[in-house]
């Protein structure tokens, strides 16, 4: 159990990082679990990026872009949800709990279901056992 | 070593080389021991002989078109012995652009299997020296002779192989092999994995890669691991540090395996490869089933369906979408 995670949030620039502004100038309340990093486009996202949060210490990771259909290239969104299937699939597979890496698809106008997105994305990320999964060791190879 | 293919193998390269169809024919070799396969490359048909049929031949020749890649400009003209693995691993090549069909000739072997030297090791021991006699193989290892058959020499990729035939070929050797109609689809042994507990699959992957000295012998022998510049190389972003701490090994393995979606064929070259035993095929192959379970695609085996992570339907599934 950990009461006060941290999750790194991959928002795409269109939706998602809009979403959360509409969430803010709303006065709705969420969890400041979040730390955000704003992409152009949930396909920018490098599965690897994922990876790479995880090592450097984030409890859990978030990728947001915008609905099927929405996308602001058109296509990206089908392009990265396929992507991240593949690499969720995977890391599911060599046994990484689950809850620590998710994806949602927020537009604009949600800034309720953004809040909603961020509050159970922390509630999962806070039942999470072990998340010294794939965390650097610093001191390696002192031994 | 199989006579009758090697004899064929050898025929069909000796023609090609005397009508002028090819510059020169990339095939198996005999190496330096008779558990070892190198590639050879015949220009003369003076040297013709040195093409052979192995039995411990689990490398992947379509690995050594990529020094001949469209990008290079080269002019060669070339011949290419390819099994089942190796035909569909050339498809793959063919469908991201990176070989030429017109500059091939290849002579497809209808495979009935390879052994391996991972296998042997694992059952034997350490192995001194070996000799066939027919369906068995006898191991000098430390610790006494062992006789080992054939079959019990497989690697699981060959046990599992649904595609002995190439896919692709100009002329094809060997007898045709029946495809086994049996109801394992190869994949038993990664749903038997997937069912233990989240802490014990994440264990085993630590300890299996916990072996890995980073020589990268796994991605060499990949003909689909072909970029360029890897991302382990990369140093500006460092996206994988250099050295052996734990999370930097497996990570290492897992965007290996991701970047395989689609593409790994299932030949077993890397695994074969490492010098230290580690398990690769575990990864590669659940990620075929991912690619083959999400959007019904299989590695080089229809030349003209796109890669699955190259294109998309909008039905995809999204249950993991909040
Ligand atoms: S990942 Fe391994 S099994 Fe797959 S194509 Fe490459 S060498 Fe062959
Ligand atoms: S061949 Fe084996 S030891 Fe070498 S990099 Fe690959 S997994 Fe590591």
């Amino acid at each position: 159990m950990n009461d006060d995670p941290k999750i790194l949030a991959f928002l795409c620039n269109w939706c998602s990082y809009a979403g959360a502004d509409l969430a803010g100038t709303s006065r709705i309340q969420y969890p400041t679990t979040l730390r955000v990093l704003r992409v152009p486009c949930s396909a920018r996202v490098n599965p690897q990026f994922i990876l790479k949060a995880l090592q450097e210490g984030a409890d859990g990771v978030l990728v947001s872009g915008c609905h099927p259909g929405d996308c602001h290239y058109l296509e990206g969104n089908y392009y990265a949800r396929r992507k991240f299937a593949t690499m969720l699939d995977l890391l599911e597979y060599v046994g990484l709990e689950k809850g620590r890496v998710r994806f949602s698809w927020v537009s604009a106008a949600e800034g309720g279901k953004f809040a909603e997105v961020v509050k159970e994305v922390t509630d999962g990320v806070k039942q999470v056992k072990d998340t010294s999964q794939f965390l650097k060791k610093r001191d390696w190879p002192s031994e | 070593m199989s006579k009758s293919l090697t004899n064929s193998i050898r025929e069909e390269a000796r023609k090609i080389l005397q009508e002028g169809k090819v510059d020169f024919v990339i095939g198996y070799g005999q190496g330096d021991n008779s558990m070892r396969t190198q590639p050879v490359f015949i220009d003369k048909v003076e040297d013709i002989d040195k093409l052979v049929w192995p039995s411990f031949g689990l490398i992947n020749l379509a690995n050594y078109l990529l020094r001949y890649r469209t990008t290079r400009n080269t002019p060669h003209k070339i011949g290419i012995v390819a099994k089942g693995c190796d035909s569909r691993s050339i498809v793959a090549l063919l469908k991201e652009n990176q070989i030429d069909r017109d500059r091939l000739f290849i002579i497809g072997v209808n495979c009935p299997g390879m052994l391996s030297r991972q296998v042997a090791r694992e059952k034997a021991g350490e192995i001194v020296a070996a000799s066939s006699n027919g369906d068995k193989w006898s191991f000098e290892t430390t610790e006494g002779t062992k006789e080992i058959s054939c079959f019990d020499l497989m690697p699981s990729n060959c046990v599992a192989c649904r595609h002995h035939a190439p896919v692709i070929s100009d002329v094809v050797v060997g007898d045709s092999i029946k495809e086994p109609d049996v109801e394992d689809d190869g994949y038993d042994s990664i749903r038997e994995f997937e069912n233990k507990p989240a802490p014990e699959r994440y264990q085993y992957l630590m300890s299996e890669m916990s072996a890995c000295i980073r020589c990268y012998a796994c991605r060499q022998a990949c003909p689909t691991c072909n970029c360029d510049e890897c991302f382990v190389d990369i140093t500006q972003p460092k996206w994988v540090d250099k050295g052996l701490e734990p999370t930097d090994l497996a990570i290492w393995q897992l965007i290996r395996t991701y970047h395989q979606a689609g593409r790994c064929v299932d030949c077993g070259a890397c695994e074969e490869a490492c010098p230290m035993g580690v398990k690769l095929l575990w990864l590669t192959r659940k990620m075929n089933l991912v690619v083959r379970e999400r959007f019904g695609f299989e590695a080089g085996v229809d030349p003209e369906a796109l890669p699955p992570l190259a294109t998309y339907k909008k039905e995809d599934p999204q249950e993991f979408i909040l």
